[in-house]
């Protein structure tokens, strides 16, 4: 099959690889860099889980082409807590308002949640379910996720 | 993060000076700046910038916070908020004078923390802005500097406006061309005021880059004619 | 599921992407964001033998203000579009319709040019052309065109476009004097397909009378509509004398071929749709009232 050379930093970390054009920058992930935190829910979408940092934005991992992601920088669940393994602000309160029980949703909050308050550093209510409403939770019933969010805001 | 520019002007140390320590001739020379208010050494400003595709406008106060004529260095301290969003950027700039006799390299350490829409584009785009920002600024400056004293007395605010974006200035009248006349039935005579403003320093824009000797009228009537008809 | 497999092609410039269209024809689609091409071949629901890659084509991201439009070009992210101060400015239209489409991941990738080319009859974007007869601009090896909005979307997903055609920008123009403009859409969940939506501008002259009037239907049809019906019927008419149930009511009146499925009956949308406009009509006409006041 016809391949294309890929070269993508993850988390910092230089990867190269030669993919068949058709593997999502998902599948990349997962497959590739042995990277399995960015969730496959949907796969056309909608849930929110495969959410990941491409050059600082969030993106669906689900609908990009791991070709597309050439040259440039990527970040993963994996990649938000800092060096020493300290946990983020939205990890932090993520575990202290219990946010997540299965945790399937999880990463592709965390991440949305680090892109928007990086945005959007004092969100109002409205704005926090507004901004989340493109990730979905069968598990908690967004309450605890919403009051992350605002405890992060604080904290950060 | 920290940005590193530096521009030359052909002007002493002392003259270059002068305009760098005066925030209503430097002003002027901010691409996209538009100067609100003077008190002393703080002042109110708005500016407009573009990063990558999309315009920001910031709106905001800035304060000199150091003029050592000895060492020849200026500091001085910004910060603004986004006009649409939620987003800041904060900004010390320090600029440091190098005399070379007849000209004078600028050296511009800017220490800039920044949120909201311009923050998701990466280091490398906010550093193409600024030093095309700094890089027209010195253009400005130079021509401001080289133009003598006279094309750079600002005596209204609109006209201090307007020869902020003497490079931009084609932009700025087609803008005001387009929007002028329906702006300024929407937002009232402030932006009227600003078109005309913008009109008219893209005429004294246009004047102040060439050299005094040669004013060049074929510009200038293509300039008014633009501005007055079609 | 995953896409079957295709050549991709990632060309440097628009012309070079011209070329590979010429090459392939109808063999080939062009891929910008992807938010709606990707989960399409994903869903296995079409397929194309060759991608050719755009997204990465600086000249097609643009966004200028001049001439009395603004110029958009097709590879801008729906996220720039809804962000830029000039847009917000001189076509709210456009700034008030991108907190409708998806949700933010969504908008970081997809495209102006790719939504208008792909042509949903619920895109928000394309509502919003016809509602201002935006200007499409579209190139091929064989030079340039300009098509207008009222001409561009023939049917469900599909438009004007010819073989070999790229989308590279659409131009919006910039209304002034006392002009309001408001977008209202309906979808179950924020971020889903809307089942009825509008998009309305309105400009009264002087005397209160409008002058100018501009209604944008998504949802509402195999393609995105005008709601011409209500746009004669209103112009020139003093503003105190029309009422927003009525001009959502001309909007829909007449519409033919109203989708039902499972979101929703025909007589349900058309419901919907009316009350859209008659909210979004509520909404410009007080702006203007509002900045009146100011």
């Amino acid at each position: 099959m016809h391949e294309w050379p890929v070269r993508v930093s993850v988390n910092g970390i230089p990867t190269e690889a030669a993919v068949e054009p058709r593997l999502t920058l998902a599948d990349y992930l997962r497959e590739n860099c042995g990277l399995t935190g960015t969730h496959l829910g949907c796969e056309h979408g909608a849930c929110g889980a495969c959410t990941v940092l491409v050059d600082g934005q969030a993106v669906r991992a689900c609908l990009m082409f791991a070709v597309q992601a050439d040259g440039s920088e990527v970040t993963t669940v994996e990649g938000i807590a800092g060096e020493d393994g300290e946990l983020s602000p939205i990890q932090t309160t993520m575990r202290e308002c219990h946010g997540l029980q299965c945790g399937f949703c999880t990463p592709g909050f965390v991440v949305s949640i680090t892109a928007l308050l990086r945005d959007n550093p004092k969100p109002t209510d409205e704005e926090i379910r507004e901004g989340l409403s493109g990730n979905f939770c069968r598990c908690t019933g967004y309450q605890g996720i919403v009051n992350a969010v605002h405890r992060a805001a604080e904290m950060g | 993060m920290e940005l590193n520019n530096e521009f030359r002007v052909a002007v002493p140390a002392a003259k270059a000076w002068e305009v760098l320590t005066d925030v209503e001739r430097v002003a002027p020379c901010i691409p996209g700046a538009q100067l609100l208010s003077v008190d002393g050494d703080e002042f109110t400003g708005a500016v407009k910038v573009k990063v990558g595709p999309i315009t920001v406008s910031y709106k905001g106060e800035a304060a000199f916070q150091e003029k050592d004529r000895a060492a020849q260095r200026v500091v001085i301290k910004a910060n603004g908020k986004e006009t649409r969003g939620s987003g800041n950027a904060a900004a010390v700039v320090t600029a440091a004078l190098k005399d070379e006799g007849d000209s004078t390299t600028v050296v511009i350490t800017t220490d800039l923390t920044i949120s909201g829409k311009a923050a998701q584009f990466g280091r490398g785009v906010l550093a193409d802005v600024s030093s095309s920002l700094i890089g027209q600024f010195a253009k400005n400056l130079e021509a401001d500097l080289l133009g003598g004293s006279t094309t750079t007395a600002a005596p209204t605010a609109e006209t201090a406006t307007a020869a902020a974006q003497p490079d931009n200035a084609i932009d700025s009248l087609t803008l005001v061309k387009a929007v002028a006349p329906s702006l300024a039935k929407r937002y009232g005579p402030v932006v009227a005021a600003v078109g005309a403003g913008a009109a008219v320093g893209f005429l004294l824009g246009r004047r102040k880059r060439k050299s005094p000797a040669a004013v060049v009228t074929e510009d200038l009537q293509a300039a008014l004619l633009r501005l007055l008809g079609s | 599921m995953k896409a079957a497999p295709f050549v991709y092609h990632r060309p440097e410039s628009v012309k070079e992407a011209a070329d590979l269209l010429d090459e392939f024809g109808d063999d080939a689609k062009i891929l910008a964001g992807g938010q709606s091409l990707v989960p399409m071949l994903a869903m296995r629901l079409t397929h194309f033998e060759n991608l050719i890659d755009i997204s990465k084509i600086d000249e097609l991201r643009s966004i200028d203000l001049g001439g009395g439009e603004v110029r958009i070009g097709a590879g801008t992210p729906h996220a720039f579009v809804g962000m830029d101060d000039e847009v917000a400015d001189s076509v709210p239209l456009l700034t008030l319709a991108t907190p409708y489409i998806g949700h933010f991941q969504i908008r970081t990738r997809g495209t102006l040019g790719g939504a208008i080319a792909h042509a949903d009859p619920a895109a928000e974007y394309a509502a919003v052309a016809l509602a201002l007869d935006a200007q499409m601009e579209a190139v091929s090896s064989k030079g340039t065109r300009q098509i207008p909005a009222a001409d561009f979307f023939t049917g469900l997903w599909e438009t004007s476009l010819q073989t070999g055609e790229i989308l590279t920008a659409v131009s919006f123009p910039v209304w002034g004097g006392r002009s309001g403009f408001a977008v209202e859409e309906f979808a179950r969940r924020h971020g889903d397909f809307a089942i009825a939506g509008a998009a309305v501008a309105v400009e009264l002259d002087d005397d209160d009378r409008i002058a100018r009037c501009g209604i944008g239907l998504l949802g509402l049809g195999s393609t995105p509509l005008r709601g011409s019906a209500a746009e004669a019927a209103v112009i020139g008419r003093a503003v105190d004398d029309v009422s927003a149930e009525e001009v959502g009511r001309l909007a829909i009146d007449g519409l033919e071929d109203i989708p039902a499925d499972l979101q929703g009956s025909a007589g349900y949308r058309a419901k919907v749709g009316a009350t859209m406009v008659a909210r979004g009509w509520k909404a410009a006409i007080s702006e203007i009232a509002g900045t009146n006041n100011a």
